[in-house]
C-alpha cells in the first residue's frame, strides 16, 4: 500500500515539474525579435548599457525588468515612458522599438534608493500592445571598488 | 508572564522602526521546499530542518535529530538556471535546548565579463558589443553559515475556571550567522543576528475537544542591529533589520484522518509582504500545499517516511519574465534511522 502511494506522490511531482518546464524567458516569437543582445561594462560599478538589436518592424514598446538575486523586482522602465528621474534611459537613433540597434542605460538606481553590489538579473521585453514578441534576459554584477 | 509580555511589546515596537531600502540581497528567503511551497511561510509553524531560517524559536521544537539537504534551482530556464543553491543543515535537540548548524550555497552560472569602452557612439557600441562576444566568465557565490540556539518554555497559565493550569509554549531562539560572497575579485564578509519568539497553545486543552486546532503566533528579528558587509575594496554594503510576524492554524480534521495547516505571514523586506500557506496532511504520511508569496503562487507535495522525509517545492513565476523555482529537499530521522 505504502509502494502505492510512493508511486502516486512521485507521479505527483513529475506532472508538477513536467510543468515547470516550460520555461520561455527567450522565446521568439513572429517576425519581429530580438536579434542579440549584450551588456557591458560587466561586473559594473554606477551604471551599465544595456544593448540590443531588432530584427522586425511590429513592436511597439521595450520593457526593461530588473531582478534583486532573490528574484525581488527592482525596477521596471518602459519605452516610450514620461519618466524625468533618470534611473534608466533608452539611447537610440530612432525609436527603442524600431529595427536596429538600440540600448537601455541604467544607474543602478531604484525608487529606494541606489541598490548595493551584487548579482542582478536584467530582462528585455519586446511588445505590440499586449503581446509579447520577444525576450532576452542576462545576469549583470555590481561591483564597486 | 511578565517577562513573555516584555518579549510582545519589544516585538512590537520594532514593528514600527524598520526603513525600506533595498539591502544586500542573498538568494533565498527560505531554504526548503516545504516552506517554498508554502509561501515562504513559517514564522510560526515550520517542522522540518529548515526552521532556523524561518523563525528560530521553532528550532527548539524539534526532538529528534534531523540532517537535511536541499537543491534549488531559480529562475531561468530549468535545464539552464540562473542561480543554484544548495543547502546542508543539522538539527540536534538537548532539552530544554536545540541546536542547529547549517550552510547554504549558491551560485549564479553564466555572467559574463564584459570589458568597458570610452566611446558615446551608437554605432561603437554595437561595434563592441559584437567583438567581444564571451571573453570570460565572473565567478560568484554567496556562503552562508548559521547557528542556532533555542530553548523551549512551558508557561502554566491559570484561567481560573478549571482544574488545572493550560500550558502555553514561549520557545525563543537566536541565528548567528557568517556571510560571505565572492564577486570577481572581490570578496565581503559579515555578521548577522536574529532573534525569535513564538506562542504556541491547544485550544483542546482549553476545551477538551480533539477536534478544536492549535494556534501559533511567531516573530522573526533578522540582522539585529544592521548587517554590515563590508568587501574588500573601500565600500560596505548594509542590511537593515527587519521583522516577520506570522500565525498558524493546526485544524485537525478527524473524519478524513487528516490535518489542514493554515499559515500567514507578514514581512517587512523591501516595501513589505504578505504570505498565505495552506497546508493539508493525511495520516501524517502524505503532504499537498499550496501558496502565495506576494503575486507568486506556490505549489508543493511531500512524504514522510518516519525515518525519512522527500518535499518538493515549485514558485511560478507572477508575470512569467522571471522563470519558476524548483526545490527539492530532503530529510533524515537519524535516530530511528540508526
Amino acid at each position: 500500500m505504502d509502494a502505492v502511494k510512493i508511486l502516486l506522490w512521485i507521479s505527483c511531482v513529475i506532472s508538477v515539474f513536467l510543468y515547470g518546464c516550460n520555461d520561455t524567458t527567450t522565446a521568439n516569437i513572429g517576425d519581429t525579435y530580438f536579434e542579440s543582445c549584450g551588456v557591458f561594462p560587466n561586473p559594473f560599478q554606477d551604471s551599465v548599457i544595456i544593448g540590443y538589436k531588432i530584427q522586425g518592424a511590429n513592436a511597439d514598446k521595450v520593457t526593461l525588468d530588473i531582478y534583486s538575486e532573490n528574484g525581488t523586482k527592482i525596477l521596471t522602465y518602459t519605452s516610450p515612458s514620461n519618466d524625468s528621474t533618470n534611473i534608466a534611459v533608452f539611447r537610440t537613433n530612432s525609436y527603442p522599438w524600431k529595427q536596429g540597434y538600440s540600448e537601455c542605460w541604467w544607474n543602478s538606481s531604484s525608487d529606494l534608493g541606489q541598490v548595493p553590489n551584487g548579482v542582478y538579473y536584467y530582462y528585455l521585453t519586446l511588445h505590440n500592445g499586449s503581446t509579447e514578441l520577444s525576450k532576452k534576459s542576462g545576469t549583470i554584477i555590481r561591483s564597486r571598488k | 508572564m511578565i517577562r513573555c509580555l516584555s518579549f510582545l511589546i519589544f516585538f512590537y515596537l520594532q514593528l514600527y522602526t524598520t526603513t525600506a531600502q533595498i539591502p544586500f540581497a542573498l538568494p533565498l528567503e527560505s531554504v526548503s521546499a516545504r516552506t517554498l511551497a508554502l509561501g515562504n511561510t513559517g514564522t510560526s509553524y515550520n517542522p522540518d530542518g529548515s526552521a532556523y531560517s524561518t523563525n528560530c524559536a521553532l528550532v527548539a521544537l524539534h526532538k529528534t535529530t534531523m540532517l537535511s539537504g536541499m537543491y534549488t534551482s531559480s529562475f531561468g530556464e530549468l535545464s539552464k538556471p540562473l542561480n543554484n543553491s544548495f543547502w546542508v543543515g543539522v538539527v540536534v535537540p538537548y532539552e530544554p535546548f536545540s541546536f542547529s548548524c547549517n550552510w547554504v550555497r549558491s551560485s549564479s552560472s553564466d555572467v559574463r565579463n564584459t570589458p568597458s569602452i570610452f566611446s558615446s557612439s551608437l554605432a561603437e557600441h554595437e561595434k563592441h558589443l559584437q567583438q567581444t562576444g564571451v571573453i570570460s566568465f565572473i565567478p560568484q557565490m554567496n556562503d552562508v553559515i548559521t547557528i542556532s540556539a533555542a530553548r523551549q518554555n512551558i508557561v502554566k497559565l491559570d484561567w481560573g475556571w478549571n482544574q488545572y493550569a493550560m500550558p502555553i509554549e514561549i520557545p525563543v531562539g537566536v541565528n548567528v550567522r557568517f556571510v560571505r560572497s565572492v564577486m570577481n575579485d572581490v570578496t565581503t564578509h559579515g555578521v548577522a543576528f536574529d532573534f525569535g519568539a513564538m506562542l504556541k497553545l491547544n485550544l483542546r486543552d482549553m476545551s477538551f475537544d480533539e477536534n478544536y486546532p492549535k494556534i501559533s503566533f511567531g516573530w522573526m528579528l533578522k540582522n539585529l542591529g544592521g548587517m554590515t558587509m563590508n568587501w574588500s575594496t573601500t565600500v560596505s554594503d548594509y542590511s537593515p533589520y527587519q521583522y516577520a510576524f506570522g500565525m498558524a492554524i493546526e485544524q485537525p480534521i478527524k473524519p478524513l484522518d487528516s490535518q489542514l495547516n493554515i499559515l500567514y505571514d507578514t514581512k517587512s523586506e523591501y516595501t513589505g509582504s504578505n504570505h498565505i500557506g495552506l497546508e493539508w496532511v493525511y495520516r501524517k504520511f502524505f503532504a499537498a500545499r499550496f501558496g502565495v508569496a506576494s503575486t507568486n503562487v506556490t505549489v508543493g507535495t511531500g512524504v514522510d517516511l518516519d525515518f525519512f522525509m522527500v518535499d518538493y517545492g515549485f514558485k511560478f513565476s507572477s508575470n512569467n519574465v522571471l522563470g519558476n523555482v524548483h526545490r527539492l529537499t530532503c530529510s533524515f530521522r537519524l535516530e530511528r534511522l540508526l
